[in-house]
């Protein structure tokens, strides 16, 4: 083998570790042992009662957030279509996720949560309700959230979960998609996931 | 250099570039340019700004925008401001500990000939109460202020979400 191949190669086995190391940080975390959603009641955008079996015989990308959140959660929330959007030329759409945006924050969410959802894909689901039934499903997915200091004009911000919990149509938690990640990546890595547990 | 050494040399180079080609692929840009403006003066120029548009109950709204300097001095932000809001600021999204927060960021440096991004999930204007309704269409005018009293405006067009 002359220098130049040599050269080459080593070239490649670099780009290709760069790349693999920016691909891994968008990857879904997959867990070991998979999280049964405990109880809870909910109620959706529409009024209507959302509990543990609404989760079940679907899967599900569910993300903790707030209406008043004005970056990250419309963020998350276009982002998740995108990879639903990717997900569907793959899939029949009994397979396909359903998004739901669990508001956290009921004081403010509650009377708008029918509109903050209309800005985002019809098939989306809100979700929210009572803060002790919010914190059964909150704990579920393994998550956290904390209502930070109200500010002089009474506003105030909701720190919360930052990774998206994949629940599968048993009701079971059994991934975490972590941000940053990219539309295709992360579909491709569902799509895996949710062929896999068809087998 | 002889032809089989010249032609080795210029298949590892295509093939480096191939690799590096298909390796950008796979990285995605989570950024999307919306439209394209330019400030009027020689300090920094502006592009991409968009603000996406948010349901009328909101009363924080979000701008992005880049800022690419273009002067051999460093630039420093140290207000922000529009006649179509209350108040404007910079804040910052980020994570910590698997939580998103937010911040303020107090001022904002542009090195000399650099570029800074306020994006998604990154830095943003931050824009408090609209004095009307804001809609696809629409055009925000937001004034930055720099350390030495100038004051830049640029307009910044709401888009669908």
């Amino acid at each position: 083998m002359n220098r130049s191949m040599v050269s080459c190669l080593f070239m490649m086995v670099f780009l290709f570790c760069v790349t693999g190391v920016q691909a891994k940080s968008e990857m879904v975390e997959t867990l070991e042992t998979p999280v049964l959603i405990d109880d809870f009641e909910l109620i959706d955008q529409t009024g209507e009662p959302f509990t543990k079996n609404n989760l079940l015989g679907v899967w599900s990308l569910i993300f903790l957030g707030f209406t008043t959140c004005p970056d990250i959660c419309p963020m998350t929330m276009s982002q998740l279509e995108g990879v639903r959007s990717e997900l569907g030329m793959h899939f029949t759409p009994e397979k396909i996720p359903n998004i739901i945006f669990v508001a956290v924050d009921p004081a403010r969410d509650k009377a708008v949560l029918k509109d903050y959802l209309a800005y985002f894909h019809p098939k989306n689901i809100g979700i929210t309700g009572e803060i002790s039934q919010i914190d059964r499903l909150v704990k579920s997915v393994e998550g956290f959230y904390r209502f930070d200091k109200k500010k002089a004009d009474q506003s105030y911000n909701v720190v919360h979960t930052a990774a998206i919990a994949v629940v599968n149509p048993n009701g079971e938690m059994v991934a975490k998609i972590n941000p940053p990640f990219g539309r295709s990546n992360t579909a491709r890595e569902l799509m895996l996931l949710i062929r896999g547990a068809g087998r | 250099m002889n032809r089989a050494v010249k032609s080795n040399y210029i298949s590892s180079l295509v093939m480096t570039f191939l690799v590096a080609f298909v390796g950008s692929l796979r990285a995605e840009d989570t950024l999307v340019e919306k439209v394209d403006s330019v400030t009027p003066g020689k300090i920094f120029h502006v592009t991409s700004a968009y603000q996406p548009q948010r349901p009328g109950f909101m009363s924080m709204h979000v701008g992005y925008l880049t800022l690419t300097s273009v002067t051999n001095e460093d630039v420093y932000i140290v207000g922000v401001s529009s006649p179509d809001y209350q108040a404007v600021s910079i804040h910052r999204s980020f994570q910590m500990d698997g939580a998103y927060q937010m911040e303020s960021v107090g001022e904002l440096k542009i090195s000399a000939g650099e570029r800074v991004s306020l994006e998604p999930g990154g830095m943003h204007l931050m824009l408090y109460e609209p004095l009307k309704q804001r809609k696809e269409g629409d055009v925000t005018t937001i004034v930055f202020t720099l350390c030495d009293g100038q004051s830049l405006s640029f307009e910044m067009p709401v888009v669908s979400a």
